[in-house]
């Protein structure tokens, strides 16, 4: 329990970090923070599997990808231009949002399982329950995100890799289209 | 644990998976530098096998003998294989149209076909899922591929604005029906349809307004796919800015598998959530949807000046009247959504055929002043738009009118009068502004330019949309009999 309390301080910092901290780059941090706490969090509820996909996943793609964006747009500071009377309906919205999840949690009147009984049915948090849903029940589902990837590629490159293309002969009107393109731009 | 020994069934992903096979080959032919138009042809040869393996199935179910898959996760029922029927007839026009126009258009990349392949395929997915989870990646796949070929022409601002809006769109309905997914497995603990209507169903099932909630956002995110108004506001900006090839694609093949989606849940999932305390609330909701796109989708195409826009609002104003049998929520529902896609596919496809042989080099010029004196110029052109127009307002001898009887009959035999007449006035209106423009090809003198040679495949795909709307409003019963006995798995709670 204490163990919780603490990584529970630390996470709660780390996402206050995000919100009011006026540097993106530090605010990306404190996101990296707030992600390895919770890494720490699934570790003590023995969810070991869990624990390294949320590190590798979340703490190193997706930060990396968040870092590589704020230094691409080279953004100094925050855009502070958003309206007072907005920022202040924002914090409140937020604000009753967050009280009603905390106050729908604490009046929930389900009892939170048996730690014992957890750990059984994780079988120490090892990846073979995940591996047998995801290669069992949903196989088709498991082939089907492997097209779904392939589609974002081929869509991807189909646009992105166009400007690098010559215009091909034999076609007068590519060369029209193109320079209609420079034209509008 | 271990798997059912018939769990997987691979003969009932035959169309998916040829159309995946012929993407890939026509990708390879991209890599190889292939000859354009030998690779449309392979394309078409993709969509007629898949065809083969689809109508395969499609007897399978007259005999009663039809087939699910992957605990009721991928079917092969009658519906889902009528409706890969109807994607797959989509497809091979809107090749067609593409082999024609492309290249004049300056369009025709060799990414071009695999990614129109590679979108069928998510729609058969699409119609053929019996779960959450497979309809959401057969969503996907499908809207991934047609983002991208909306913003095909490259340089074009409303082209760019088309894909930008259509991905930023659907990527906010894709999060709603992700949220509808989450709350819906929240209440029942499934994701398959027969587990979640039979959760639902089940005498001791508490959680009525948790599965509403799931329930309203899968509706909203499906609503926006397949265009029920007030989430439609994308549709006319991203049918009028796309090339007219892809428009033509999105029209019908997009159309079809939201709508194959939609009826599945709506007879299996939402029927079980109506017998329930607030169960009554999602068929009003359904019906405001409705009555709201039908006034819409009718209104707003007879402001239009622009005869692609002008469809755009039609293509509104049909999901009305698809949605129409949506509410009835039940077989026969379904069979007449079946028979009106059919129909709406050959003439939406014919339509835009058509326009696309009318519209200048950049894709331009669509005013409703170009077709004036269409007759005289081009009696073929200008009288297979007029059959198109006539069967899309819904007069009889066409496939349109049986279309629009099938799915009010089911309306009122589900007892719901009041949006079955509010259709029936509404198609009163259609009627005005089709035959606006039927007016100005057979009454109006021109003074336009001749317009360029008809290419031969777009000859050919005229031809089909055109036979077909005659050959469905003629002779309904050979098409709709067939879907009338097929066997139709997971339906009935």
């Amino acid at each position: 329990m204490i163990t919780f309390a603490v990584l529970a301080v630390v996470m709660v910092v780390g996402a206050l970090g995000v919100v009011l901290l006026r540097q993106p780059v530090h605010a990306a941090l404190s996101l990296v923070g707030t992600l390895l706490t919770l890494a720490v969090v699934f570790v003590t509820l023995q969810a070991h599997f869990l624990a390294a996909i949320q590190v590798i996943v979340y703490g190193g793609a997706i930060m990396v990808l968040f870092l590589f964006v704020i230094m691409l747009l080279n953004l100094k500071e925050e855009a502070t231009k958003t309206r007072a009377a907005y920022r202040w309906v924002a914090y409140g919205v937020g604000v009753i949002a967050a009280a009603a999840i905390a106050v729908g949690a604490l009046l929930d009147p389900r009892q939170a399982p048996d730690a014992l009984a957890v750990s059984e049915a994780l079988r120490g948090g090892s990846p073979e329950l995940i591996a047998e849903v995801l290669f069992g029940e949903f196989m088709l589902a498991f082939q089907l995100v492997g097209v779904l990837l392939l589609t974002g590629m081929v869509g991807a490159v189909a646009l992105v890799q166009r400007h690098n293309e010559p215009p091909r002969p034999g076609t007068p009107l590519a060369d029209a289209s193109r320079r209609d393109a420079r034209g509008t731009r | 644990m271990t798997l059912p020994a018939d769990f997987i069934v691979v003969s009932i992903l035959g169309p998916a998976i040829v159309m995946l096979v012929f993407a890939m080959i026509t990708l390879l032919f991209a890599v190889f530098q292939v000859d354009r138009s030998a690779t449309a042809s392979m394309a078409l040869v993709g969509v007629g096998t898949a065809a083969v393996f689809a109508l395969h199935l499609l007897m399978k179910g007259q005999q009663g003998a039809a087939e699910a898959g992957f605990g009721l996760r991928y079917l092969g029922d009658t519906p889902a294989t009528a409706f890969t029927l109807v994607i797959l007839l989509g497809t091979a026009l809107a090749i067609l149209v593409s082999e024609a126009d492309l290249s004049r258009l300056g369009l025709d990349h060799p990414e071009y076909y695999p990614l129109m392949l590679l979108s069928a395929t998510g729609a058969i997915v699409l119609a053929s899922a019996g779960d959450l989870i497979t309809l959401l990646l057969g969503l996907e796949i499908m809207s991934l591929a047609v983002y991208a070929l909306a913003a095909w022409r490259q340089g074009s601002r409303q082209s760019e604005e088309a894909g930008m809006k259509y991905f930023l769109l659907g990527a906010f309905a894709s999060a709603l029906l992700i949220y509808g997914i989450a709350l819906t497995f929240g209440a029942g603990g499934r994701f398959d349809y027969a587990g979640l209507a039979a959760a639902f169903s089940a005498p001791g099932f508490d959680a009525h307004v948790l599965a509403l909630l799931g329930a309203v956002l899968l509706l909203a995110g499906l609503g926006f796919k397949v265009a029920f108004a007030p989430f439609h506001q994308w549709l006319p900006d991203v049918y009028t800015g796309a090339p007219t090839p892809v428009t033509t694609f999105m029209s019908v093949v997009v159309k079809t598998a939201a709508f194959a989606a939609l009826l599945r849940i709506a007879s299996t999932v939402f029927a079980s959530l109506g017998a329930g305390p607030l169960g009554e609330l999602l068929p009003i909701m359904l019906g405001i949807l409705i009555g709201a796109t039908l006034i819409v989708g009718n209104f707003g195409a007879l402001l239009q000046s622009g005869v692609k826009r002008m469809l755009a609002y039609s293509a509104v104003a049909h999901a009305g009247y698809l949605g129409l049998a949506v509410l009835a929520a039940d077989t026969v529902g379904t069979n007449a959504a079946i028979f009106y896609l059919t129909a709406y596919t050959l003439m939406t496809a014919g339509a835009f055929a058509v326009l696309s042989a009318i519209t200048n080099a950049d894709d331009r010029g669509d005013e409703i002043e170009r077709f004036a004196g269409l007759a005289a110029r081009r009696p073929f052109l200008a009288a297979s738009l007029a059959i198109v127009l006539m069967s899309l307002a819904g007069l009889p001898p066409f496939a349109g009118f049986v279309g629009k009887l099938l799915v009010f009959q089911a309306a009122i035999s589900a007892g719901y009068v009041a949006l079955a007449v509010l259709g029936i006035a509404t198609s009163v209106v259609a009627v005005v502004y089709y035959a606006r423009v039927i007016t100005y090809m057979y009454f109006r003198e021109s003074d336009q330019e001749t317009i360029r040679p008809l290419a031969p495949t777009l000859r050919i795909a005229v031809v089909i949309a055109v036979v077909g709307t005659i050959a469905l409003g003629i002779l309904p019963g050979f098409w709709y009999g067939l879907v009338e006995r097929g066997q139709v798995l997971l339906a009935g709670f």
